[in-house]
């Protein structure tokens, strides 16, 4: 195959792969090598030197249960992106077909996505204030017994935060699904609708196979996602009351106790663990290869 | 073929462009561009007046480039793994507890016996006796509070001891029912980092020799505090939903009693209302010696890059800056830090022996060990632990007893202490 390209074809090929790669070299694999070799220091982020510990940090990581037992805090947002994917494609199929005022809700859904950290975390401790509108709306809806202290209550505070990353990542999601169902062939409806199909078999039948790689990938997604949940606890709670994630604590450790030696191999147990899980689930993904 | 060479070739041109080095200024004359890099984006006319006078101090310099970032020392550390930081910087408080570090960094601005004679707390950033950032203002820390709400619930005075402010607690929510202490839960409990000189002289030297939660020291002391206000509910109702902008109003508005501040926000405070002087700054509910104590320090020390290519300039500016010329401390309401400027009032406080300094005087060796076992028992800064205790007063049954969070507390400072023997 190669041989036969032409010597000026190759020279092309070359030069628009050397931008993506020079990036991809630069801000992918550079830090990443360097991460390792601050993993096995004691650096604290602003000494000229940095001492080499050997496995001395890993052993501690893997000892400590104290490092791990924040991992359950990373579940809510899994079952909060497993809600994602569930609500962003039943609104997917639902805006593909005829429906009111689209763009609207179109709109507003994708519209969450867009707004910044800083404006979401005071968004939100508005929102749920003693008093403040979230407990309005319960008093008009009759139910004045749920009130809580949203984000002060330990026992609903993780509740709150996977909810409002529910609010926040389901648009990103839903433009991966309405995508992906606007490319689907118009024919494909039109063949369904001379055979009488109702709108369950369109489901069934034309859309869920015609999407089930961007359904994939949002699982593989998902765990990432969930692994690397941070920004939601960091900006509203900075996590406190029991809501630190694993990479919360990761930042912690390296920017406010300044064990950069340390985050640094937090770092890296962490990326060898979304390796070893995203190919585990590409395996399983492989193995299914015929359509829903 | 040639076209796409061309192209790369204009790039990589345009690049080296864009990173072509401002023009040199002859050695030891004043003039040029000169690079100021602060933690205040927000005073942004102030540093226009700031530069205009310093122009017209010296003509020759013909541009000051303004550099600030709210997030200060997270950035400025990032960026002083390079050497392009600025030519004059606010030296990043987070390097207070590797002191070693300065000589790295900083030029040297004189030694301390020197300084001390022009200056008033020359030692916020020391190595060696050598001083590496002098402060661009001194203010003082402690309870800013409305003296209306004390009036009105019958108390005379601020109370002097943890005890003393329970009791004035009760009888402030009971009688007026407006809240005692507003924690301020999201924005400044790193800032009682400032107080525990307040709370014990020493007090890094004492915590390596035993330990810091034991009762009667300083980081104990300020967490007992925060728990028995949080378990007495005397603080805001729920405090992580509070917000400090509005914290000033109620406590302007008289339905907050006090709040933790320094001198400098004492003005903004009293503008949000109607009365003349019922806000005021009163000491840390403690003694030390037998007095309380007055903990002043500075909002920002002021150095100069040991990389800088206007040395001259910089160093001129650094002068201008921290005297009264520039405003910068009169804009804080801070005492300036130039000891001829200072009022009779202003000497008076600094003479009269009750003040103690929040920057850390202890000796190099034992604030670097203190970082590395604060650091990995993760109470370099106060915010997590201060956060976990009020948390631990507010919802008793979700959480451990605060019995067991200090003997947790406990067991791993004796841990570090042994790894960093």
């Amino acid at each position: 195959m190669n041989s036969s390209l032409h010597k000026k074809e190759r020279v092309l090929i070359g030069l628009f792969l050397f931008i993506p790669l020079l990036l991809l070299i630069t801000f992918g694999f550079l830090p990443l090598l360097e991460i390792i070799s601050y993993s096995f220091t004691s650096w604290n982020g602003i000494s000229t030197q940095k001492p080499w510990v050997g496995w001395d940090n890993y052993v501690k990581i893997l000892t400590a249960p104290k490092y791990f037992q924040v991992f359950i805090n990373n579940l809510y947002y899994f079952g909060s992106g497993l809600l994602q994917i569930l609500i962003a494609l039943y609104l997917a199929i639902i805006l593909s077909f005829k429906v009111k005022f689209k763009s609207f809700f179109k709109a507003s859904i994708v519209f969450p996505t867009l707004i910044s950290g800083v404006a979401i975390s005071m968004m939100f401790r508005l929102f749920y204030t003693p008093d403040g509108p979230f407990d309005t709306l319960l008093t008009a809806l009759g139910l004045e017994k749920m009130i809580h202290f949203w984000l002060g209550d330990p026992r609903y505070v993780n509740y709150t935060l996977a909810g409002i990353s529910l609010w926040r990542h389901t648009g990103l999601r839903f433009l991966m699904f309405y995508a992906a169902i606007q490319t689907i062939p118009k024919e494909y409806y039109q063949l369904a609708e001379i055979e009488g199909a109702t709108f369950i078999q369109k489901v069934r039948y034309i859309i869920l196979p015609n999407i089930h790689t961007i359904l994939k990938i949002n699982f593989i997604l998902l765990t990432v996602g969930a692994v690397t949940a941070f920004e939601i606890p960091m900006i509203i709670t900075n996590g406190s009351n029991g809501t630190t994630t694993f990479l919360l604590q990761t930042l912690k450790t390296a920017f406010e106790q300044k064990q950069l030696g340390l985050a640094a191999s937090m770092a890296v147990v962490m990326i060898i663990a979304l390796v070893l899980i995203t190919s585990l689930q590409k395996k399983l993904f492989r193995s299914d290869n015929h359509d829903f | 073929m040639n076209k796409i060479k061309l192209l790369l070739a204009s790039i990589s041109l345009l690049s080296l462009a864009a990173c072509q080095s401002k023009p040199k200024v002859e050695e030891g004359k004043i003039g040029g561009t000169l690079t100021v890099v602060t933690s205040r984006p927000d005073a942004d006319e102030l540093f226009e007046d700031i530069e205009a006078g310093f122009k017209e101090k010296y003509p020759e310099v013909e541009d000051i480039i303004w550099e600030s970032s709210s997030d200060y020392d997270a950035d400025i550390m990032k960026r002083m793994n390079t050497k392009d930081y600025g030519d004059v910087l606010f030296v990043p408080f987070s390097m207070a507890g590797t002191p070693s570090e300065y000589e790295n960094y900083f030029y040297p601005l004189g030694k301390v016996e020197d300084l001390e004679k022009k200056y008033l707390d020359v030692t916020e950033a020391v190595y060696n006796d050598n001083v590496y950032g002098l402060p661009v203002s001194i203010n003082i820390l402690g309870f800013v509070y409305n003296e209306d709400v004390l009036k009105a619930a019958g108390i005379e005075s601020m109370p002097t001891s943890t005890d003393g402010l329970l009791t004035t607690c009760e009888q402030i929510e009971s009688k007026t029912g407006a809240t005692c202490f507003y924690t301020n839960y999201n924005t400044s409990l790193g800032v009682w980092a400032g107080a525990l000189s307040s709370y014990g002289e020493n007090y890094k030297e004492a915590a390596l020799n035993g330990n810091p939660f034991d009762e009667g020291q300083p980081i104990r002391e300020v967490m007992d505090l925060f728990y028995q206000l949080a378990a007495g509910g005397y603080i805001e109702e729920d405090p992580i939903t509070g917000d400090y902008n509005q914290s000033l109003q109620l406590l302007a508005d008289g339905k907050v009693a006090m709040i933790m501040r320094a001198s400098q926000d004492l003005a903004t405070i009293q503008a949000l209302n109607d009365s003349e002087d019922n806000i005021k700054l009163a000491p840390f509910p403690t003694t030390l010696n037998g007095t309380t104590s007055i903990p002043v320090g500075a909002p920002g020390v002021i150095g100069i890059n040991k990389n800088t290519d206007n040395l001259a300039t910089a160093q001129a500016f650094l002068e201008y800056f921290i005297s009264s010329e520039s405003g910068y401390a009169a804009d804080l309401d801070g005492v300036p830090v130039v000891i001829e400027e200072l009022n009779d009032d202003q000497r008076a406080l600094f003479e009269d022996g009750t003040i103690v300094k929040t920057a850390s005087t202890e000796d190099a060796a034992i604030q670097e060990r203190y970082s590395a076992v604060a650091g990995e028992v993760g109470i370099a800064r106060l915010t997590d632990v201060l956060q976990k205790v009020i948390n631990i007063g507010l919802y008793p049954e979700q959480n451990q007893s605060y019995d067991d969070y200090v003997k947790e507390l406990q067991t791993a400072w004796d841990q570090a202490l042994k790894n960093y023997e």
